[in-house]
């Protein structure tokens, strides 16, 4: 668990740890230990992810293809007539192009000068979006906008939304198409017809309409 | 490029079947009136489906070539140990007879298929030419399954006019639950020749009139070989830098309480025959009840399996089925014969796992029949008047989304809103309430000329949904416009082939009478045959799912529940040597037949 001087043994746990972990360490820890937490050294425990995410001197931007490496030798993708596989690989992406952005190799800073009074343009951007205006709300926001730069198309958002309660606000200002449809009741899915439908009491007796109504979530 | 015409040259799939069957016994008498005799019946089989995609086949686009082949070798046996007593005093026949039986069924499976085959000619056969990483799939397979038996019976016969046959068997599946293999099925009939009575001797147009009534208990053990044993799978998990192979149970969770169904029947029957033989058949009308019936149950997915096979409740059925045959026309080279069979039949479910509890998840409710369906009562189509406009909107403001042209649900409660805990109700059952066949058979000379007909009446079936926009070719739909408000299917919408949960409720009735099948065939004079030592060849061609001579929904073919129908026109020959040889006592007996 985090202690509340995380100098060197959080560091050593962080290190050893999987990056959904520490993520989700940071969140549970984040919370319970605000309070005695000083915000400054919440930002240092953010930073050693970040840190990670920073280039390097010399390094090529655009030589990370996410999933290509796997098309080069995928024993699924069909042979042509010769026998050699049909794919239409390349191993450069378009960071440059598609950030219009001059080739550059030197290395990038994302972590010095961020305090919980200043976070990074892009957070601060959102956090004015949203409203946000207490150093809680401001540093989840910053929390959950990190997670979502780390963990982007792993499946998560909807239950890290959910659980901090953020999915209503985050919706409304960014989804565009949900935001007539939704409610409060989204924060719970519906549980599935064919659970309740399977579901009988301890005494074997079938559960009656009223009890499968009551047992499905709200709203549903 | 390729096109279809020459597909039959880039596409081969081939199936090739040989069985052997045999039957031996032998026959001892020995002291005081008993029989002994032995019977072995082998039967072996031996199928093998080869198939080879060239690269300018449709299916391979000018991908690799493929190829696969699967062998599968069953066999199987019966053995059978009999004792017979036979006697009579007077007017008194008495027959006994002792069974022990055993059996048992083994399939060997193996299949391989790989791609990137360099030499056409060799299709499936030159599978070794390719590397390890060009072969797609590979596996291999054994399933057994064993049944024991014993029984005993005893025929009781007074002056040819009276006739009572008891009987009991023991059974023995291997594939049932330990403790649950063994089951007992007792049974026991009675008969009354009435065209032995000397009160019919002066009706000379009636050849046979029997009269029968039975009760007897069959059981039934068709489950999923192993299903009482927990299967676990191979799965592949991300582990550490690399994968690592693990073990997962399947979905449906092992049963080991599983037992026999069994089911009780009584029956009462008449068999007659009249005018020389000219017209024979049978009226049977029968009660039966089934308990702990096999069934597939679904559990909740909470629990980590998301369904089991279980013996649940009691069902009744009643019915009543007719056999008539008749020789109309029977003369030395040309004869023309009918054969027609009716049956109605009604069963009912009385109890479920749990006593008197409905299964909504199987959908399984007391009292209704066994297979029906369960869903919301469509009742039609919302049109844009001020009345169904004022409604929808009540519907609308607890969620449903409906509009003017959609269909129209009944609500059960009248809560305006359509919730699946309240609002389905069983619409209908599935199975037909009356079956029917009728062959007519027309013969001259060699030549024979057949039809079969065939019919199941009175049961519904989601009939097409009538999805406008999902197919790519769809059926020319009555549908929904303000300018047809008396359409049948709903008008189309964005997103209805995504999930409108009402679009499939179109239940109707759909019985059919249909031609299932033609055939003309030639039997080769025997004279013939003689000459080079074959038994029976007999050439013919036939018409299979001719199609369709009445039915409700006249867009699909209802027997086979599809939107296309799949007729065939199949010319075969079956060449059958036998070897038939009786020595005393011992024969021998086998028959080979192979077909490709």
């Amino acid at each position: 668990m985090l202690t509340l001087k995380p100098s060197s043994g959080v560091e050593r746990y962080f290190i050893r740890a999987s990056k959904e972990e520490c993520v989700n360490q940071i969140i549970a820890d984040f919370r319970t230990a605000y309070a005695g937490l000083p915000d400054a050294e919440a930002i240092t425990v953010m930073n050693i992810i970040r840190v990670r995410a920073q280039f390097k001197a010399g390094e090529d931007r655009a030589a990370y293809r996410d999933g290509g490496a796997a098309v080069l030798t995928n024993s699924n993708a069909p042979l042509n007539s010769a026998g050699v596989l049909i794919n239409s690989y390349c191993n450069r992406n378009s960071y440059y192009e598609s950030l219009d952005i001059p080739v550059t190799t030197a290395a990038t800073d994302i972590t010095t000068g961020i305090t919980p009074a200043s976070l990074p343009a892009v957070d601060e951007a959102i956090i004015t979006t949203l409203g946000l205006s207490s150093t809680f709300d401001r540093m989840m926001c910053f929390l959950l906008n990190e997670r979502s730069r780390e963990l982007y198309g792993e499946l998560y958002r909807w239950e890290d939304l959910a659980r901090t309660k953020t999915l209503l606000s985050r919706a409304r200002a960014y989804n565009a198409g949900s935001v007539a449809n939704i409610q409060e009741k989204h924060y719970l899915r519906p549980l599935p017809q064919t659970f309740l439908d399977a579901i009988y009491n301890a005494d074997g007796r079938a559960l009656t309409a009223d009890e499968k109504a009551a047992m499905q979530n709200p709203g549903y | 490029m390729w096109n279809v015409i020459d597909e039959w040259k880039y596409s081969t799939n081939q199936r090739e079947t040989l069985r052997l069957l045999g039957s031996l016994f032998a026959e001892v008498k020995l002291p005081l009136g008993i029989r002994y005799r032995m019977n072995f019946g082998p039967d072996f089989r031996f199928y093998r489906n080869g198939y080879y995609n060239d690269s300018k086949s449709i299916v391979r686009e000018l991908s690799a070539a493929n190829a696969s082949i699967s062998n599968t070798k069953d066999f199987s046996y019966t053995i059978d140990n009999l004792l017979y007593y036979d006697n009579k005093f007077g007017a008194h026949t008495i027959g006994a007879t002792l069974l022990q039986t055993a059996s048992k069924w083994t399939s060997e499976s193996s299949a391989i298929a790989g791609q990137g085959i360099q030499v056409p000619s060799q299709m499936w056969y030159g599978l070794g030419n390719l590397t390890s990483a060009q072969l797609t799939s590979w596996s291999s397979g054994l399933t057994e399954r064993q049944l024991a038996s014993y029984m005993a019976r005893v025929n009781y016969n007074y002056g040819n006019k009276y006739l009572l046959t008891l009987s009991g068997r023991w059974d023995g599946a291997s594939q049932l639950a330990e403790g649950k293999k063994w089951a007992f099925f007792p049974s026991a009939a009675i008969a009354w020749r009435l065209d032995q009575e000397s009160f019919l001797d002066n009706v000379s147009w009636l050849d046979q009139l029997k009269l029968r009534l039975g009760v007897g208990t069959v059981g039934n053990s068709a489950v999923k070989l192993y299903s009482t044993k927990g299967a676990i799978t191979q799965v592949t998990v991300p582990f550490g830098t690399g994968t690592e192979t693990g073990y997962s149970l399947t979905n449906a969770v092992a049963n080991p309480e599983l037992g026999w169904e069994k089911t009780t029947q009584y029956n009462l029957a008449v068999d007659f025959s009249f005018l020389k033989g000219r017209v024979n058949g049978t009226i049977e009308a029968y009660r039966s009840s089934t308990k702990d019936l096999l069934l597939t149950v679904a559990l909740p997915s909470v629990s980590g399996f998301t369904s089991t096979i279980a013996n649940v409740g009691e069902t009744s059925n009643r019915g009543i089925e007719l056999t008539v045959n008749s020789n109309v026309i029977e003369n030395s080279d040309f004869s023309w014969s009918i054969n027609a069979t009716a049956a109605w039949q009604r069963d009912q479910i009385e109890s479920l796992m749990n006593g008197r509890e409905d299964m909504v998840a199987d959908t399984l409710f007391i009292g209704e029949q066994i297979k029906v369906l369960y869903d919301y009562e469509r009742i039609g189509i919302w049109q844009d008047t001020p009345e169904d406009q004022a409604e929808m909107a009540l519907f609308n403001a607890n969620g449903s989304q409906f509009a003017p042209g959609k269909i129209k649900v009944k609500d059960q409660n009248g809560d305006y809103r359509i919730d699946g805990n309240y609002d389905r109700v069983v619409i209908g059952n599935t199975s037909p309430q009356w079956t029917m066949g009728f062959t007519n058979t027309l013969s001259y000379k060699g030549i024979e000329l057949s039809a079969f007909l065939t019919g199941r009446l009175k049961f519904i079936a989601g009939v097409g949904e009538g999805l406008t926009g999902m197919y790519g070719d769809q059926r020319q739909l009555d549908y929904w416009t303000p300018d047809n408000t008396g359409a049948e299917y709903q008008r189309p919408f964005m997103s209805e082939a995504g999930g409108d949960t009402y679009a499939f409720t179109y239940y109707k009735d759909d019985s059919w009478i249909k031609i299932r099948n033609v055939s003309l065939a030639y039997q080769l004079p025997t004279n013939l045959l003689d000459k080079v030592k074959i038994n029976s060849l007999r050439v013919f061609a036939q018409i299979q799912n001719a199609g369709m001579l009445w039915s409700r929904n006249n867009y699909r073919d209802s027997e086979y529940n599809t939107l296309y129908f799949n007729r065939g026109i199949i010319p075969s020959r079956v060449l059958i040597f036998q070897a038939c040889t009786t020595v005393r006592a011992f024969g021998a007996y086998t028959e080979a037949i192979l077909r490709r």
